[in-house]
Formats: structure tokens, C-alpha cells, sequence
């Protein structure tokens, strides 16, 4: 029962990123502005925290994979951009005291990182011919918003979540 | 500080973005169909997102209801006001529908263009990332959907399907139209002028409807239709209506705008349409 915890957390921060997005009322700013929902990113992050680097990396290569098949049909962006964050997201946080304010402005960094990353593909393959300043104002910001909204009112009841997991974990 | 990649990391972070780049050149590729497994990864992702999204698309439909009801009045004095209107264009489609089967029958020409079979889906996904505007119906091949096909609303065209797999479809919107994926379209007039819906105009939030010739004569409110040339699209689903005309940069053929009939972005309940002709032709090749 308790292995099975995790994961279903992976897939619900996973599914609701879509559900989000599909229940948004499409009126005019969500025509003008985007808000992408990273919160399968931002689990990540707090997972890579937990539980270290290298399981966080699985999690984020396989939930990229699967974020790439089924959403952008353009395979290998997000499962490699998952996984390199994960490792980096382990890394750093062996330099910082963890506090309530240093996993907010990771997360943060880790969104805008993953998108500005995002839309470097874009760009380059040629889907896109949005210049910086366009990106930074109908998309990264609101991004930016939405998950710290998000991680405002998540972050403390994910990482006590997380806390118990490992808790029970390393009780077995 | 200490190293952030080892020596053999290093390495193994090469060698991943060399498979990264090979990838997204394999997912470039113009393709016809998906490979199993990412069709079976898709089947099993729609399921478990049907599995969440039911209960949040209740929930989110509710609060919809709660807000429409605000309007109902306005609403209703509008729609009693179309109902006679209604009625009097009922009377005359009818009159036109039997012309047009006693006219057909005349001349033994059974099947059209025009007539199409709808299949019934319901959007269960959307590309969270909306770098393409695209979403996931619960509908695939097994219920008879192929790659092309039109996708519609009661308002108009909104899309079309971009890869089906088993049992669940990737649709592109009309709002994510690429240079790849043309619409043949005319617009109705005492002359029909084809052209070809190019892409769409984020801005203005309407269609580009282009390769019209110069001379072609075309107003403003004239209702854009699918022509049904070239690809699976049935023959008049309509799109939308011109809103201005234009000469195109080179001044050699004219681009219309088209503002299209259906909202491009709230899509929850669609039809998958499937052209007559097409079905009778694959039954008559099977049977034999």
C-alpha cells in the first residue's frame, strides 16, 4: 500500500496539469495569456528534495515520456528536460538549508528554466516565431503566477505528504 | 563548489542530447500513423484522465450553469424572437431537402459529397503546454476515426484529427493551423471561389483563408464552407464569414479573413465526421 503512494501522487500532479487547462473558462485571457500548469515539475523538484536525485530522475524521465507521447507528439523534450532537472534539483539542494523559501524560489527557477528551454525548441524547429519579449509577457509570466499561486497554497501539504512517505518508508 | 557533472556524466549527457535531437527529428517527420507503443501509451493516459477529469468537468460544468443562469432572460427574450424566424426557414429547408433527393434520384446519383456519418466525442485532455492547441477525444480507430477527418461543433468546423490511435484521437485546432495542414475551402456566392484556409491569425482571431484569385469577387459576410476536394472533409461544413479581403503581399492572388463560426478554443463536445462515400467505398473494397 505504501509504494503505491508516490506514484499516485506522480500521476495525479500529472493529470491534473491537463484537467486544469480543459476546465480553465476560455475567455479572453486565456486567449491572450498562457498559464501552464508545471505541477508535475514543481513535484518533481520537492521529490528530488525528498528522496534524492537519482530516483527523482526515473520519475521525471518516465512521467516526461509519457508527457511527450501523449501531449506534443514531439518525443524526447520533456522526459530528457524532467530528468536533467531532477539531477539538478538534487544537486543544488545539498548547498542550501531547506526552508519553506529556498523550495519556493527552486521551484520557480525550475519552472522558468523548463520553459524558457521549451520554447528554445520551439524556436528552433520552427513552430514559433515568438521573439523574447513576446514569450516573457503572454507566457512566462503568467506561468510564473499560476504555479507560485499554486505552490502557495501546495507546497506545505505536498512536502508533508513527502515527509510521511519517506517517514514510512524507512520504517519497513 | 563541488563538480556538477562527473567525467562520465558528462559523457552521458552527450549521448542523451544526441538521442534527444535524434528523436525529435524521428517525431518531425510528417507521419501517417503513430507507432504502437505511443498509441497504447495514449489509450492508457486517456483512460486514467477520464478516470479524474469526469468528476472535474462536473464540477467545473456546475459552476458554468450557475454563472449562465445570470443571462437566461436576455437570452430567452432573443431566442423567442428567432423562433418564428425559425420556423419559416424549417418550412423552406424542407421544401429544398425533397427538391434535392427528387432531383438526385432523377438523375441516379445516390451518394454526395456532402453527406456524412458523425461520431460522438467528448474532449477527455488538452495539451497543457498549448504550444499547439490541441486536445484528446475519447473516440479512435476502433469506433471508425482515421487521421484528417473533420471535426466539428453545431456552430462550425473546429478542427480536424491529427493522429488516432485505438481508442482515443489527437485533434488539432483550427487555432493551431500549420502551413502542413491546408483546409480546401469556397466561399458561397453566386460564383464559388476556392481557395485554401492557410492558418490562423492570432491576433485578429480569425482564419486566413488565402490562394483566392485577384479577380474573384468577394464581400464581406459571405459564409466560408469545406469545399470536399482533396482529403476527407464532407463538402459543406461551414467555417465561417469573410470579414475583409485583401491582396496578398506579392499582389498576385487575394487573402481573406474568415471569422470562424464556432469558439475555436471552448471545445467540449465534438463530432468526428465521416464522409459517406468514403464508408461505401471501403465496405464495396471489403466485400470484395
Amino acid at each position: 500500500m505504501n509504494k503505491w503512494r508516490l506514484p499516485f501522487l506522480a500521476v495525479l500532479c500529472f493529470v491534473s496539469e491537463s484537467i486544469l487547462v480543459d476546465v480553465w473558462p476560455k475567455g479572453d485571457v486565456y486567449i491572450r495569456y498562457f498559464f501552464v500548469p508545471r505541477f508535475f515539475l514543481i513535484f518533481l523538484v520537492l521529490m528530488a528534495v525528498h528522496f534524492g536525485g537519482t530516483r527523482a530522475m526515473g520519475y521525471g524521465f518516465i512521467f516526461g515520456f509519457l508527457y511527450d507521447v501523449v501531449y506534443t507528439e514531439l518525443l524526447g523534450v520533456y522526459a530528457f528536460a524532467y530528468a536533467l532537472i531532477a539531477y539538478g534539483a538534487g544537486k543544488v539542494m545539498r548547498w542550501f538549508h531547506q526552508n519553506w523559501l529556498v523550495l519556493f524560489l527552486m521551484s520557480l527557477l525550475a519552472v522558468a528554466v523548463l520553459d524558457s528551454y521549451v520554447y528554445g525548441i520551439q524556436l528552433l524547429i520552427g513552430r514559433t516565431d515568438w521573439p523574447f519579449a513576446v514569450f516573457w509577457g503572454r507566457r512566462l509570466w503568467p506561468t510564473l503566477l499560476l504555479n507560485a499561486v499554486f505552490l502557495l497554497v501546495f507546497l506545505h501539504p505536498l512536502e508533508r505528504w513527502m515527509a510521511k512517505i519517506r517517514r514510512s518508508e524507512q520504517e519497513e | 563548489m563541488p563538480q556538477f557533472f562527473g567525467n562520465k556524466r558528462l559523457i552521458f549527457l552527450l549521448v542523451s542530447i544526441v538521442i534527444l535531437v535524434m528523436l525529435i527529428g524521428f517525431s518531425l517527420r510528417s507521419r501517417e500513423e503513430l507507432t504502437w507503443p505511443e498509441q497504447f501509451v495514449k489509450d492508457t493516459v486517456g483512460f486514467v484522465q477520464l478516470l479524474f477529469g469526469k468528476p472535474a468537468q462536473v464540477v467545473a460544468g456546475f459552476l458554468e450553469n450557475v454563472s449562465d443562469l445570470r443571462h437566461t432572460y436576455e437570452e430567452n427574450q432573443l431566442l423567442k424572437a428567432r423562433l418564428e424566424e425559425y420556423a419559416a426557414l424549417q418550412a423552406e429547408v424542407e421544401s429544398l431537402r425533397q427538391e434535392n433527393e427528387r432531383l438526385r434520384a432523377l438523375l441516379d446519383k445516390k451518394e454526395s459529397l456532402r453527406d456524412f456519418i458523425p461520431i460522438q466525442a467528448t474532449v477527455i485532455g488538452r495539451n497543457p503546454d498549448r504550444w499547439r492547441e490541441t486536445v484528446i477525444v475519447n473516440k479512435g480507430a476502433q469506433h471508425g476515426v482515421k487521421k484528417d477527418m473533420a471535426v466539428i461543433t453545431p456552430a462550425g468546423l473546429v478542427g480536424k484529427v491529427q493522429h488516432a490511435s485505438q481508442f482515443t484521437s489527437t485533434v488539432q485546432l483550427l487555432s493551431a493551423l500549420d502551413q502542413n495542414n491546408r483546409i480546401s475551402a469556397y466561399v458561397q456566392g453566386n460564383e464559388n471561389v476556392f481557395g485554401l484556409i492557410e492558418g490562423y491569425d492570432s491576433k485578429r482571431r480569425e482564419l486566413i483563408l488565402g490562394e483566392i484569385p485577384i479577380d474573384a469577387k468577394v464581400k464581406e459576410k459571405q459564409k466560408v464552407l469545406t469545399s470536399g476536394l482533396g482529403g476527407v472533409f464532407p463538402k459543406g461544413l461551414p467555417i465561417g464569414e469573410v470579414t475583409e479581403v485583401k491582396p496578398d503581399q506579392y499582389g498576385l492572388t487575394q487573402v481573406i479573413y474568415v471569422k470562424p463560426f464556432a469558439n475555436l478554443y471552448d471545445v467540449d463536445d465534438v463530432m468526428i465526421v465521416k464522409r459517406t462515400i468514403d464508408a461505401t467505398l471501403q465496405e464495396e473494397e471489403e466485400a470484395k
